[in-house]
């Protein structure tokens, strides 16, 4: 090499200093605090989360999801579709092959042996196995080569992916696991606390609820990784001391699921050392606009179909309602990183977000109120709109909660704004979550006009949670209240979407039925979303390459952090 | 004292010894209690001054005060003529070989993790450069001069009965030669059946050793049987202060005769005869004594004069003192 | 004394075996899953499954059957074949295992050991040494302007919290000044001089706040002992015989003042292997007590059983130790 080589050399490496460019473990240690620290690194044995993401920088899965929610590749070259033949027609099978020259850590090779053992470990019946639920429906693993997974569904499915996909399923190595099958799971400690696995590192030390001490895998698939040369995984203490240790005192790069006051991390951020990082799933902290009357005159039938809701069946009122609201002061007084602005009910994985909803992203006093005086409300003395008789006022309840409670007097004050009179209540959340028959004060009665809460669905795969707002899951007498339509929406069109939905195959095909579905319920008005929360974490000033993902491990591409000095 | 021509070992002038009353959040001080009120008297060489008078009365602290186990308030102590009323530190306790003081209570004043041999080889270390072997004959040569098995050096004070304990503090106080001894009710808390051991002891020794007690006692009969003369003690003053005989005769003071007439006569035919004098009413607090004569509460012959003036203490002839206005017009 | 002490011993093996039983029936009985911190997207049927794995299918006193013969049988063999090196029998038992790791529960105590001994036994030790000295000076300068400020700081020891004087001191040595790490790293190995001195910064703060408290106590008690014995008769005979005052205080008054004091810091050790959990968390020593708290929280009854049993033993040993030393520093205490 020459001198002027040598020189530019240096010069793009100072260009690009510290990037993922760098040489394999050559940016020295990562410091990462799991306040709740993992108590073993087998996640079928445990199901946790903490458990699952400290095993997740060891042992992966055939294909990982980004922090979109798209799936990446990681042990095979592509994934397998309907298109390229890996998906069967009759969507009952699905064919994985591995990628040339994966060897796990000890240096020997990945097979599709490993594949079917893990199915075979997952699903033994006395193995207790934490992510059974992976495999629901799998009738066989088998090994169609030496790098080809075959896996056989009982039934049709349209979207297979379940099994070794994301971080809650990872292959395990059939050597090291063998002896550990069903009620010998338990015993194998030393196999449970030190895995061998296929990923960027390798355990060193693991002490149960402690600490764990991770070095660079020799043998990881792409020389230039990972950047570490070791990782230390602490865990203990609380939520608000690991902010602490990351935006403060600079203890620490990383530190994960900090659900504390959003001022207090701010405050903690103004140090300057780090910053809040959130990953967004699905979580939506919407509000249900009763289809239905909720007049306690009604008797037995009060909140069933028979009787629609006096005025907010009129899409126009409750799109005033929502275009009043300003999305940004609720983040802002209630979430700070950890929420968005959302004006979706299905507002990821990106593929399934639709944007024909944007319109209620800024609050439009005059629009709402051209809305309701288009609808026939005037305005009257007390400035609160009526109607032939009938005030424009509501009855909204959530859980108790301070942050909700902040929110509610928020949009309260926001809805006097266009004439709407609000009265505020709140419920003890263990009533009005807990599904207890004989309370009127439940979120499935829905005793009220409008109600707020959040929900979501797990996974990536919107399927069973866009469903819930069919004809067939509307809470009544007759169901004991049990379904999940809180708004009571029936449109025969959107039951038809449902079946359709169970029927496709193919992730963009899936994605256009879905934000269809999303659209007719903002259409109709059914549900004001508000706020699209995720999980924050925080991370060091000095620490690159990080995309948090909620639909896998949030350390899911761990292998691509690395020191910016 | 010019019929006496004796040796004065001890001298007091004046004594005071008052403590502090304090009270209050800050704990300011709010008043004093007067133990001692100004004591006036010597002790002769070789001698036995008996020191009586009721519980509480400071006659205790009266004997703590005048070995320097307190700081006195007021007032001048003088042994073998050299004032100690304020010397301090190492030169009090250079002292301490010359004065010494046998403790009421044998089984508190011990103790109680030291064996009986190092409690009584403690003051030789403190004060003489003596070999351990000399301090081990010693030791045992004390013992056995107050009694005591000398098997008994390595055993603990709690497996002694109360005699023994006493003469193992005996043993104690002995241990430095000294000259002049406070006996702080030394047989109070005995058996009567021990306290004249116990005593006898204490007399046999003084013939011994030349000794001079000051024996503060409650008990009058076991002080007429010791002492050569005697105090009588009233809320922190002396009274009365006169040889054993004179006193015991001729009380001049109502205090004293209201004292005498409480005890038992071994005479039946003089039993029979005793007049007692009840004193009416209780001992005033020494934080609040009455104005005028400390007595004038209680004195059955009490005058006007007595509850504004204080009497002096006056010598009435053969070395008989006395506080009272009764006597002063005689 | 001997025989006092091997006849304890022997009442103590029925007393620890029907504790044994009642922290049993006590965990069986109270409400918890180990299963109920899972994620609600598991199953019932895969929960089932794991309660089943766990062996929480058999009746209670089979259960508690094999908790004995785990922990009173198979695990001691399991150590004498480690400290020895040889097999008894076929070397396969069954050791308590912990249900949130799996893995031997005496394995997981004897790994949580070191920096709970380190940093809980240190604040012990750091606390006598400071509070012993401060008991006396108080006691022998009774209302002094020490005396009083002694009684302040008693005072803070006692009613302020360690959660509170851990969150100050980390803002302050920690945020404000950086000199202390607010993090305690169990996986620090001290090899020499500058590893020491790392180990000592990271103890500095748990311990000192642990022994605020601590200090507190023993000084407080240091203090009352001295008095009742500065107005004992034993120490007017003692100035009387002329003594230094130094021997005065520190011969016949502190040794006998130490008597009650040194029960009181024996039956204290049993905590120190108890662990502080508060502190711990606060500074993640992740020690016996942090164990401890995630058992209970994830409902881990073999680990929550094993350790509390330990503890009993503690503190029935420590209990007997505290009497044996009573008898030896008093002498007036005679055992029959």
């Amino acid at each position: 090499m020459t001198l002027a080589k040598m020189l530019t050399g240096a010069a793009v490496l100072s260009l690009t200093a510290g990037a993922a460019f760098a040489e394999r473990a050559s940016d020295g240690q990562l410091n990462i605090l799991y306040w709740q620290a993992p108590s073993i690194l087998n996640p079928y044995l445990s199901g946790g989360t903490k458990e699952l993401e400290a095993a997740s920088l060891v042992i992966e899965p055939l294909a990982r999801y980004d922090e979109t929610g798209t799936m990446v590749p990681y042990l095979v070259d592509e994934i397998p579709t309907l298109e390229n033949g890996g998906i069967s027609e009759d969507l009952t099978t699905i064919t994985w092959k591995l990628s040339d020259g994966v060897v796990w850590s000890d240096g020997t090779p990945l097979t599709a042996e490993d594949v079917v053992f893990t199915w075979e470990y997952c699903t033994n019946p006395d193995g207790g196995c934490a992510q059974a639920s992976n495999f629901t429906d799998v009738t066989n693993v088998e090994a169609v080569d030496a790098s080809t997974v075959k896996i056989t569904f009982g039934v049709a499915k349209p979207f297979p992916y379940g099994p070794f996909v994301g971080g809650q399923s990872p292959i395990l190595q059939k050597a090291q696991f063998a002896e550990c099958l069903g009620a010998k799971a338990v015993e194998c400690t030393e196999q449970n606390f030190a895995p061998i696995g296929t990923g960027p590192f390798t355990v060193t030390e693991f002490k149960a609820n402690d600490v764990a001490l991770f070095a660079a895998n020799e043998n990881y698939r792409d020389p230039a990784k990972p950047a570490f040369a070791t990782v230390l995984f602490k865990g203990g203490g609380d939520a608000a001391a690991a902010a602490r240790s990351v935006l403060e005192t600079g203890e620490f790069d990383y530190a994960w699921n900090l659900q504390v006051e959003p001022e207090v991390l701010s405050q903690m951020q103004a140090a300057g050392k780090g910053e809040i990082i959130s990953a967004f799933g699905t979580s939506v902290e919407r509000i249900m606009v009763n289809q239905t009357n909720p007049d306690s005159a009604l008797g037995d039938e009060r909140g069933t179909v028979k009787h629609p809701h006096p005025f907010l069946t009129d899409r126009r009122v409750s799109r005033a309602l929502s275009l009043a609201i300003d999305r940004e002061i609720l983040v802002e007084a209630g979430y700070g990183a950890a929420g968005q602005v959302t004006c979706n009910v299905l507002p990821a994985p990106a593929v399934y977000a639709s944007t024909n909803n944007d319109w209620c992203k800024t609050q439009d006093i005059a629009a709402a109120n051209a809305l309701l005086d288009e609808a026939g409300w005037e305005v009257g003395s007390d400035g609160v709109r009526t109607k032939d008789g009938m005030r424009l006022s509501l009855l909204y309840q959530t859980s108790t909660n301070s942050v909700r409670q902040g929110t509610q007097a928020l949009i309260k004050q926001m809805w006097s704004e266009i004439g709407v009179e609000t009265e505020l209540r709140n419920i003890d959340g263990s009533v009005f979550f807990g599904g207890d028959q004989s309370s009127p004060d439940t979120f499935q009665k829905f005793f009220a006009d409008v109600e707020m809460y959040t929900n979501n669905f797990d996974g990536t795969d919107p399927e069973t949670y866009m469903a819930n707002w069919a004809c067939n899951e509307i809470p009544s007498p007759e169901n004991q209240w049990l379904g999940d339509n809180m708004p009571r929406h029936c449109n025969p069109e959107y039951d038809a979407l449902v079946a359709e939905f169970g029927k496709t195959s193919g992730i963009e095909a899936r994605a256009a039925i879905a934000i269809k579905m999303n659209d007719m319920l903002m259409e109709a008005g059914v549900i004001i979303p508000l706020i699209h929360r995720g999980n924050p974490s925080a991370k060091s000033n000095t620490l690159g390459g990080v995309k948090m993902s909620d639909w896998d491990s949030e350390l899911w591409n761990i292998a691509d952090w690395y020191r910016i000095d | 004292m010019l019929d006496n021509p004796q040796n004065v070992l001890v001298r007091v002038d004046g004594l005071k010894m008052h403590f502090p009353i304090y009270a209050g959040i800050l704990r300011r001080q709010v008043g004093t209690v007067k133990a001692v009120d100004g004591l006036t008297f010597e002790i002769f060489d070789g001698e036995t001054l008996g020191l009586v008078g009721e519980s509480g009365c400071g006659k205790s602290t009266a004997g703590r005060a005048i070995l320097r186990l307190y700081d006195p308030t007021e007032g001048k102590l003088e042994i073998e003529g050299r004032d100690i009323s304020t010397i301090k530190g190492d030169a009090l306790r250079n002292l301490r070989p010359k004065m010494q003081m046998i403790f009421q209570d044998p089984q508190a004043c011990l103790n109680p993790r030291m064996t009986v041999g190092s409690i009584i080889a403690e003051p030789l270390d403190e004060h003489q450069a003596m070999s351990k072997e000399e301090r081990q004959a010693r030791v045992l040569e004390l013992m056995d001069q107050v009694g005591l098995n000398r098997d008994f050096a390595g055993r603990y004070p709690h497996e002694f009965s109360g005699g023994q304990r006493q003469r193992i503090g005996i043993a104690r106080a002995l241990a430095l030669n000294p000259k002049f001894i406070v006996c702080d009710e030394p047989i109070a808390a005995l058996d009567v059946s021990i306290q004249a051991q116990v005593v006898n002891l204490l007399e046999d020794l003084q013939e011994r050793l030349g000794l001079t007690y000051l024996f503060i006692s409650h008990d009058l009969s076991m002080v007429r049987h010791l002492a050569t003369r005697v105090a009588v003690m009233y809320l922190g003053r002396i009274v009365e202060l006169a040889p054993r005989e004179a006193l015991y005769d001729r009380p001049k003071h109502p205090y004293t005769e209201a004292l005498l007439s409480a005890v038992p006569n071994p005479d039946p035919e003089t039993e029979a005869d005793r007049k007692r004098i009840i004193l009416q009413g209780d001992v005033p607090s020494p934080a609040n004594p009455p104005k005028g004569c400390n007595f004038c509460t209680r004195c059955p012959k009490v005058m006007d004069i007595c509850r504004t003036e204080t009497p002096a203490f006056r010598h009435y002839g053969n070395g008989h003192h006395a506080a009272c206005h009764l006597l002063e017009g005689a | 004394m001997l025989n006092y002490t091997i006849r304890r011993l022997l009442f103590a093996i029925p007393t620890l075996l029907a504790i044994s039983f009642i922290i049993f029936i006590v965990l069986d009985l109270s409400p918890g899953d180990p299963t109920g911190n899972l994620p609600l997207t598991i199953p019932p049927e895969v929960r089932e499954q794991i309660r089943l794995s766990l062996g929480l299918g058999e009746p209670f006193p089979i259960r508690y059957l094999k908790w004995c013969q785990q922990f009173f049988i198979n695990e001691p063999l399991n150590m004498i074949e480690q400290w020895t090196g040889w097999t008894i029998g076929s070397g396969e038992r069954l050791r308590v295992l912990s249900w949130s790791t799996r893995s031997p529960v005496v394995d997981l105590v004897v790994e949580r050991m070191p920096q709970t001994l380190w940093v809980v036994g240190m604040s012990q030790i750091v606390a006598v040494i400071i509070a012993v000295p401060i008991g006396v000076i108080s006691a022998y300068k009774q209302y002094s302007i020490f005396d009083q400020i002694g009684t302040f700081i008693s005072m803070i020891g006692f009613s302020v919290p360690t959660f509170f004087t851990g969150l100050i001191l980390i803002v302050i040595f920690s945020v404000q000044l950086g000199w202390l790490p607010s993090v305690y790293d169990t996986t620090h190995r001290v090899t020499d001089w500058n590893s020491f001195w790392v180990q000592v910064r990271q103890m500095a703060m748990p311990t000192m706040v642990l022994a605020l408290a601590t200090t507190a106590q023993i000084s407080r008690f240091m203090r009352a002992s001295m008095l009742d014995n500065l107005n004992q008769d034993y120490v007017r005979t003692a100035r009387a015989k002329g003594l230094r005052e130094r021997s005065v205080v520190m011969i016949h008054v502190l040794r006998n003042s130490m008597i009650p004091v040194v029960t009181v810091i024996a039956l204290g050790i049993p905590g120190v292997f108890g662990g502080a959990i508060i502190t711990e968390q606060i500074f993640k020593v992740n020690g016996l007590g942090q164990l401890l708290i995630l058992g209970i929280q994830g409902a881990d009854i073999p680990l929550v059983q094993t350790l509390t049993f330990i503890f009993a033993v503690l503190i029935v040993m420590f209990n007997l130790i505290a009497d044996v030393l009573y008898g030896i520093l008093d002498p007036r205490i005679r055992y029959d």
